[in-house]
């Protein structure tokens, strides 16, 4: 049998001058007796927000007439979370170093519409799907990204969530009131678009529109401030932990 | 020194390959100290290259399939306002939809859900790896499997602009999970070269993931492979950097394993 001593006192697995495999480029193993399945659910929080107005008003001529118009929109603010970690157990050996990871998933509950599209996912349900490092990209819009990571510390099995928004700079028309001034300093209504906390950030969801007098933000006849958005989401299923060792040479 | 031992009298199903930790008791006693490593690999898994009890990605199907990504429509959506001769007076425009698409790559014929590895243009794919990647928009997908197939799933996003269909050439690597074979013997060869270990746990005719000392097209990922920042998305696997058009991080990957099979 082709079990032969290898130079550094290895021993080589050989079958037809084909190295099977070695003691000096052993193969990654795996331990069944440490392989578990736990339960798991993945929770992303609401993004920060604010909302966006726009307002503008017309005056023509021929015939006649004057109007006003009000839009209100959902607004994602920039920004970029790391979530707490948590350990969901724990592997029985500190020689653990590498573990294969998959995970079985549902998505329990999802966020809104957001930029007038449903957020989607690669993972796909109730299917095993390959975690490779640990790490997958869980959640996709056109203005976030949510990701998952799980891995050992020591020998704890820890999840970590991140999930980060685009800082963009909106140009609605007809643009953005100088100041974020809803008024100018006569009194008049101002035309263009406000903001809540900050200009930057994804517009994301239309929540209400008037045309009238008073639409302007927080006119009395102005569009809906209320945020009927929630972005926050829930994932369940399990994570399947298949413990092993990659020896660089034994 | 690296030993090869198996079929000890106090435990006949064991065969392992290790170091022995001290050269202490007789080597054909599985409680001696020095076959500790046999008798409980768990505690010395830094010691033990193989052993029956094991799991080995053991290469059931290494195939190479295409898959044809659907073309994402462009176009745009969004709110408007209008004054009374019907010029828009305030605006809102959203370029693009989003698509999400399931492929069945390959029935694997094993009856179970197996482990399972694809690369891609020679990086393993992770759960987001970027396949498509344009001015009219991008593609992720990740990799699954059930008891008879093994998946390929894509989402992605257009802009103003089609994304365009696209093919793409996948390397499917499926593992047999295999047991051990109580017709078998611990050990055994063959007249003709051919042997096998542990009843069958390492068959010779078999291929075996293992390392590479040479750079593979193959590599084992053994830390964080994904980043986002900035509503974007990097994938790093095996040294292969995936942005997406939005992130604007700097992960740079973490340690991989060039391995071959």
């Amino acid at each position: 049998m082709p079990i032969v001593p290898a130079p550094g006192g290895h021993i080589h697995a050989i079958r037809s001058g084909r190295k099977v495999w070695g003691t000096d480029d052993p193969p990654v193993l795996l331990v069944p007796d440490a392989w578990q399945s736990i339960p798991i659910t993945i929770e992303f929080p609401d993004f920060a927000k604010d909302v966006a107005y726009g307002f503008n008003q017309w005056t023509t001529t021929v015939p006649p007439s004057t109007g006003m118009y009000g839009m209100s929109i959902v607004k994602i603010l920039p920004q970029t979370t790391w979530l707490p970690d948590i350990v969901l157990g724990t592997v029985p050996s500190s020689l653990i170093n590498y573990v294969d990871w998959r995970v079985v998933l549902n998505w329990t509950k999802q966020p809104s519409w957001a930029r007038m599209s449903p957020v989607v996912s690669p993972i796909i349900p109730g299917i095993e799907t390959d975690l490779r490092g640990g790490s997958g990209l869980i959640e996709i819009s056109g203005c976030f990204r949510r990701m998952i990571h799980v891995e050992l510390s020591g020998t704890n099995i820890v999840l970590s969530r991140k999930q980060s928004t685009r800082g963009m700079n909106e140009n609605p028309s007809p643009g953005w009131a100088p100041g974020n001034a809803t008024h100018y300093p006569s009194g008049q209504p101002r035309e263009g678009w406000t903001y809540g906390v900050q200009q930057e950030g994804a517009f994301s969801y239309f929540i209400d529109k008037r045309a009238g007098n008073n639409s302007w933000r927080g006119g009395s006849n102005g569009a809906s401030m209320v945020d009927p958005t929630d972005y926050s989401s829930m994932w369940s299923g399990t994570l399947l932990v298949k413990p092993g060792r990659q020896n660089t040479s034994i | 020194m690296a030993v090869f031992r198996g079929s000890f009298p106090g435990a006949p199903n064991i065969a392992a390959s290790f170091t022995e930790p001290n050269q202490t008791g007789d080597i054909r006693d599985i409680d001696a100290p020095r076959n500790a490593p046999a008798k409980n690999p768990v505690m010395h898994l830094d010691k033990v290259a193989f052993h029956s009890s094991f799991y080995l990605y053991e290469v059931a199907i290494d195939q190479v399939v295409t898959i044809t990504h659907p073309a994402i429509s462009g176009g745009s959506a969004g709110w408007e306002g209008y004054e009374r001769s019907g010029s828009k007076i305030l605006v809102w425009e959203v370029f693009g939809r989003v698509q999400q698409t399931n492929h069945a790559m390959l029935a694997h014929g094993l009856g179970y859900a197996p482990l399972v590895m694809v690369s891609f243009d020679d990086a393993m794919i992770v759960a987001g790896t970027i396949v498509q990647n344009e001015t009219a928009g991008t593609r992720f997908v990740s990799v699954g499997a059930d008891s008879t197939y093994i998946y390929l799933s894509e989402c992605g996003y257009s802009s103003d602009l089609d994304l365009p269909a696209a093919n793409r050439n996948y390397r499917v690597l499926v593992f047999r999970t295999p047991a051990p074979s109580p017709a078998l013997p611990m050990a055994s060869g063959a007249p003709d070269g051919s042997f096998q270990i542990g009843r069958g746990m390492i068959d010779s005719a078999k291929h075996y993931l293992r390392r590479d000392s040479s750079l593979s097209p193959l590599d084992m990922d053994i830390g964080r492979t994904v980043d986002t920042e900035g509503g974007g998305a990097r994938v790093v696997t095996g040294g292969n950097v995936q942005t997406d058009q939005f992130y604007t991080g700097s992960f740079g990957g973490s340690p991989f394993i060039p391995v071959t099979v």
